[in-house]
């Protein structure tokens, strides 16, 4: 049994940000919104798993890109889950089952032109295309399509299907129609066609043994999908792949490995009013999740669709979270029910598939203060009840401090900390650590202290700082922290608010003269002495908090423009303090 | 029955959205619904009751010749001798007629394939947005006089020509409704099920789309009552022997100042109708929509 | 010195299934240079008290009681007088700033707009200069004036917000969930602003959350809500320490905070506002319910000094 439930690897997830032709044009390119940057951990079997930071900082996205509803850019997310029964699993693939409708159609069209033809002599058809053919012919087609009936029976019993029946049945037809004539073969090439297709290896190939299929145990999400050394081009349908594009993972859609996969890992969402379809009764709700994920017994059909087996299951689903009594919350609207109760339903819809890991994206944000603890408590409950492993997403360090065997710490995309709970909340080593855990309002008047926060926001996902993201609002900054021009740009900002610096603007300002490139700002001098400007910067940057005026490589005059450049930033890594990963550059 | 109506109307997004509007009959809005569908309710009976409430036969020359309105014909009579009140009231049948096929036809073109367009996007659905737009920035009038030349005339050929023109307008409408309704969280959530397509279309999606059928709906039937009396008068439309209230026009469009009658009363009535149409699209479209917002912003 | 009394007020809303009774018989004085801590879970009529202050409500509303400030019942006061009271005297802060900022106009014409609607004959460098004022006291770059809300961070367009209610030094500040939609860290800095702001402007603040962990480190006075009365009202360092009503008990016992060690909640599940349970509302989730409590509402007693309380627990 793996240990090991979730191996993330320098995980990036970036959204493409929607800009006009003209702003392409003018822009350069597509720009991304680097939501996740390159993150690494991982979860281990039957833990909860925390990942906290503010609004923006890729935690949320991390947590959906587990059960691939984001693209990936790069690295990759190994999921590895015990098997829960190692009987394999038959499935009856939607493709198949068409196929064999298709196949029938064929075959009865073959069965009612001939007996039609037989008895008035006219055509059936449209465009006149039977009319031309001889009378014998007819008996033909009737002969393979009185056999293709009885395959196409004897291939729906004898399922599961696999391909050496599938060939030997286009193999009888071929033989027959080829004893005719063309217009038997137009049609043989329409059958030929539905099996060179169902004949090409699909997801569910990978997992298949000798017509069974095992359920499939690892998954490996990476930017071409779900995969186990299949491309992603044959995880579409060829109609997906001609008219649709090629597909990311997040439309990848209703393939059996994706299914599969959801099967294993659910989500709860933060906000239960806009998780749960407003048309829907909470039975529906329950029941399509149940429905959707029922196991498939041999022979095909799903074990337990039958409606009152579903609905059974749906009021067990209901007493477990704690709706009760379940039949009377089974035939409510959700919009009827208070926040509580909607959060519930949704958590009893994310257990219908039985999931094993359940990643709970801020599960009582929305909820109110006196009913939270309740949901946190069915939570917990819920986990040992179902043996489950929590993926926890919050920003609220005090909720994580009391569910959170481990917790990642992320700002901006990326891991600034990681580790046991017990030993972050006991003595945080990031500086962002420190701040969060600082900013929590303390609900004991007496207690009130003036807090020492960071200054500023949090930047523009698209433009990330240099080096370590936090370093401009960081209170601990080195000069080797990744300060560049547009920090600089910022002091001055903020320092011009202070109106007794209003003459060090009227010689520098306005702010938009200046230019900020990477590690450098530079103005033009065209107004003003370029002497004065320069020491009008050399006296700010006195002024300036020591890392940043330290960074500074040079202040000079380039052409015509003030150029004030920085010293690139020293390598940041993860790097292991006391028993968690840091990555700072205190350490 | 009455349980199972009470049932749809508790349930249903569609059953809600009745339910507003029949709480809403006191707003402008909803006089502007009820009136209009008493007024379209009114043509459809008449049209439906034809044979018996019209006073006489609209083929047969009941005059020697065009007599203004008078007591024994409302409307007067026109050049054949014909009563124009009967040949208003037969005439009723085509434009519902049209109105009913191009609506359906429309519908049943239009809402699937934006339906699916939305849902699945990609290349398919930029370049259904391309031929769809394509057809929908040409002049409406203009284009159906194009494909009624093409395919001829007759009652069915002009619901086709109609239901050609306004299916675009359906794709849009429910397309881009789709697109939207898609990236609304309980989808997201319905695809973290991996539930079927079909079922992520046809109860989460759905529901929320059909909404916008109705206003779409009343919206394209005023215009197509138009397009049929325009396809009419310029004798594209139908065979000429049959009443039709823009034949009727046509025909004695010329004549205005002689017999004011034989053009004032059938158009009046095509006016009243697209009238009664518009005023059922606005006071549905307020109604529904602000609808929509407050379960958006909610 | 006492600049907002407000005395039995009553808003009750029109719906079609009957009149919701928001607010119900409440009082509250808020002194100058103080900040009231309202606090109560959504729903409760909190935010409606709010709006009644500035009479700032939906037409299905109605108002009764009083309210007095500036020299004014503010209930009964003519459509005038409120607008020459609105951001005046008396200003609003939201929750979401996006909602009160116009899109398409600049920070400047915000501030233009608001101060010629008071002032109609205003010149604009007076009015830039007042602006540029509000900015620096609120750390906002002057030159920044001709950028658009949308070009501004979260908390950056909230301090814009506080901007623009502390342009006519008003005595009042109403904070409507001030920093619900912000992150801890701007959500603090904030609110320290907003303290900074209340001690140099001598203001009263109205601060509506709820998050009693923010009435614990901002407020002097507060008062807690539930399903449109006023529960409990009284110093913040007293309630906390020794809260009277058992819903103060239970809200205060369900906060989570570093030092949780043990989930705490209140049963059942808050009010319909409709159908609000007789007599104590809370009875129905109160442990230490008794059979008096279904009978009528409590009368609100004085059972410590400076403090009231609706609870049939604490008899006059």
């Amino acid at each position: 049994m793996p240990d090991v439930l979730v191996r993330v690897r320098d995980l990036k997830v970036y959204y493409p940000l929607f800009r006009g032709f003209v702003q392409r044009l003018l822009g350069g390119g597509a720009r991304f919104v680097r939501a996740v940057d390159g993150i690494s951990f991982e979860v281990q079997r039957g833990e909860v798993f925390g990942l906290v930071g503010e609004s923006g900082c890729g935690k949320s996205t991390a947590g959906r890109s587990l059960m691939g509803l984001t693209p990936i850019e790069e690295g990759e997310i190994v999921l590895e889950f015990p098997s829960a029964s190692a009987k394999p699993q038959f499935i009856r693939p939607r493709e198949l089952k068409m196929a064999c409708v298709a196949w029938w159609a064929v075959s009865a069209a073959y069965l009612a032109t001939a007996t039609y033809y037989g008895v008035s002599g006219s055509a059936l058809f449209p465009f006149g295309l039977v009319a031309t053919v001889p009378g014998p012919y007819v008996d033909a087609l009737g002969i393979v399509g009185s056999v293709q009936v009885l395959l196409g029976l004897a291939l729906w019993l004898l399922r599961p299907w696999s391909r050496r029946p599938a060939r030997l049945v286009a193999g009888i037809g071929a033989a027959i129609a080829f004893a005719s004539l063309p217009w038997g073969l137009l049609l043989f090439g329409v059958e030929v066609g539905i099996l060179v297709y169902l004949g090409t290896p699909d997801p569910s190939g990978l997992v298949r043994r000798q017509g069974l299929l095992l359920p499939a145990t690892k998954f490996t999400l990476t930017k071409d999908g779900i995969l186990e050394g299949i491309p992603r081009a044959e995880q579409q349908t060829w109609f997906e792949r001609w008219f649709i594009g090629p597909r990311t993972v997040r439309t990848a859609g209703f393939s059996w490995v994706l299914k599969q996969l959801r099967g294993k890992v659910q989500i709860v969402y933060q906000d239960p009013h806009a998780a749960l379809n407003p048309a829907l009764t909470v039975g529906e709700l329950l029941r399509h999740a149940l429905q959707a994920h029922a196991p498939i017994a041999p022979g095909g059909t799903r074990a337990s669709s039958r409606l009152e087996e579903v609905n059974a299951k749906a009021l067990k689903l209901l007493d477990d979270v704690g709706l009760r009594p379940p039949d009377q919350f089974f035939a409510k609207q959700s919009t009827d029910m208070s926040g509580g109760q909607k959060q519930r339903v949704v958590i009893a819809r994310a257990l219908a598939p039985k999931p094993l890991l359940l990643v709970a994206d801020e599960p009582v944000a929305m909820l109110d203060m006196s009913i939270r603890a309740k949901v946190l408590e069915l939570l917990l409950d819920l986990k040992e009840k179902y043996g489950l492993t929590y993926v926890f997403i919050t920003h609220d360090l005090a909720t994580a401090k009391l569910v959170c065997d481990r917790i990642a710490i992320m700002y901006l995309g990326r891991l600034v900390e990681a580790g046991e709970a017990r030993r972050i909340y006991a003595d945080p080593k990031h500086p962002y650590t420190r701040a969060l855990l600082q900013a929590i309002p303390i609900p004991d008047p007496s207690r009130r202290t003036k807090k020492e926060l960071p200054k500023g926001e949090v930047p523009d996902a698209v433009f990330p700082p240099a080096g370590c993201r936090f370093h401009p609002r960081c209170p601990v900054a080195l000069p080797t922290c990744g300060w560049e021009g547009r920090d600089f740009l910022d002091y001055l900002e903020e320092r011009w608010i202070d109106p007794s610096n209003s003459d060090e603007e009227a010689a520098l300002g306005p702010i938009e003269d200046w230019k900020s490139e990477d590690l450098g700002a530079s103005r033009s001098v065209r107004k003003g002495d370029p002497e004065v400007i320069v020491a009008r910067v050399q006296a700010a940057l006195k002024e300036a908090p020591k890392p940043l005026a330290e960074a500074v490589d040079r202040v000079a005059l380039e052409l015509d423009r003030v150029v004030v450049s920085f010293r690139p930033p020293a390598r940041l890594e993860p790097k292991e303090v006391e028993g968690r990963i840091v990555e700072c550059l205190l350490y | 029955m009455a349980t199972v109506t009470v049932g749809f109307l508790r349930r249903s997004m569609m059953g809600r959205a009745v339910r507003v509007f029949l709480g809403e009959s006191k707003s402008l809005a909803g006089v502007l619904v009820w009136g209009g569908i008493a007024i379209v309710l009114f043509f459809v009976f008449i049209a439906v009751f034809a044979p018996w409430v019209a006073p006489f036969d609209p083929n047969a020359t009941v005059e020697t010749t065009a007599l203004p309105p008078s007591s024994t014909h409302w409307f007067g009579t026109n050049r054949l001798g014909q009563d124009i009140l009967s040949r208003v009231i037969w005439g009723a049948r085509i434009p519902l007629t049209v109105v009913a096929l191009s609506a359906a036809i429309a519908l049943a073109v239009g809402a699937p394939v934006g339906l699916l367009s939305g849902f699945y996007g990609g290349a398919l659905d930029r370049f259904l947005v391309l031929v769809m737009d394509s057809i929908y920035a040409f002049p409406g009038l203009l284009l159906a006089i194009v494909v009624a030349a093409v395919i001829g005339p007759g009652v069915v050929n002009v619901s086709l020509v109609i239901a050609f023109v306004y299916a675009p307008t359906y794709f849009r409408v429910i397309r881009n409704h789709v697109a939207s309704v898609k990236e609304q969280l309980f989808v997201e959530a319905a695809e973290a099920l991996a539930l079927s397509r079909t079922t992520v279309l046809s109860r989460y999606i759905l529901p929320s789309v059909a909404q916008s059928i109705p206003v779409i709906f009343s919206v394209s039937a005023a215009d197509a009552i138009l397009t049929q009396a325009g396809l009419s008068f310029l004798g594209l439309g139908l065979p000429v022997d049959i009443p039709d209230w823009g034949l009727e026009v046509s025909r004695y469009a010329g004549l205005i100042r002689e017999m004011w009658w034989g053009v004032f009363f059938p158009g009046l009535m095509i006016i009243i109708l697209t009238t009664a149409l518009a005023f059922i699209s606005e006071g549905l479209n307020d109604i529904l929509n602000p609808l929509l917002r407050r379960r958006e912003t909610r | 010195m006492t600049l907002l009394d407000i005395e039995g007020l009553n808003v009750s809303y029109a719906s079609r299934a009957g009149p919701i009774r928001a607010v119900i018989s409440a009082d509250l004085k808020i002194e100058a240079g103080q900040t009231l801590g309202l606090v109560g879970e959504s729903g409760c009529g909190k935010s409606t008290l709010g709006k009644a202050i500035l009479r700032i409500l939906p037409d299905t509303a109605t108002v009764t009681g009083s309210i007095r400030f500036a020299g004014l019942d503010l209930v009964t006061a003519e459509e005038p007088a409120l607008r020459k009271i609105r951001g005046r005297n008396a200003s609003l802060i939201f929750q979401d700033p996006m909602t009160r900022l116009d899109p398409l106009m600049t920070v400047r014409h915000h501030f233009l707009e608001l101060i010629r609607a008071h002032e109609p004959d205003a010149d604009e460098d007076d009015a830039m200069k007042r602006t540029r004022r509000v900015l620096t006291a609120v750390r906002i770059p002057p030159d920044r004036l001709d950028q658009f809300p949308h070009e501004f961070s979260g908390g950056m367009r909230q301090r814009i917000m506080i901007a623009l209610a502390l342009v006519f030094n008003p005595t009042l500040l109403v904070a409507d969930e001030p920093t619900t939609s912000l992150d801890v860290i701007v959500e603090a800095q904030i609110l320290q602003l907003l303290d900074s702001i209340k001690n140099e402007f001598e203001m009263g603040v109205l601060l509506i959350t709820h998050n009693l962990g923010l009435i614990a480190e901002y407020a002097e006075e507060m008062a807690v809500m539930y399903a449109g009365h006023i529960a409990e009202r009284g110093p913040v360092r007293d309630v906390f320490k020794e809260p009277l009503h058992p819903y103060t008990k239970g809200l205060l016992d369900s906060v989570i905070d570093l030092e949780t060690r043990e989930l705490h909640s209140i049963p059942g599940q808050p009010p319909d506002l409709l159908q609000p349970p007789s007599g104590c509302p809370f009875h129905p989730r109160c442990p230490s319910a008794m059979p008096v409590c279904t009978g009528a509402f409590p009368p609100t007693t004085r059972p410590r000094r400076d403090r009231t309380v609706a609870c049939y627990l604490y008899p006059g």
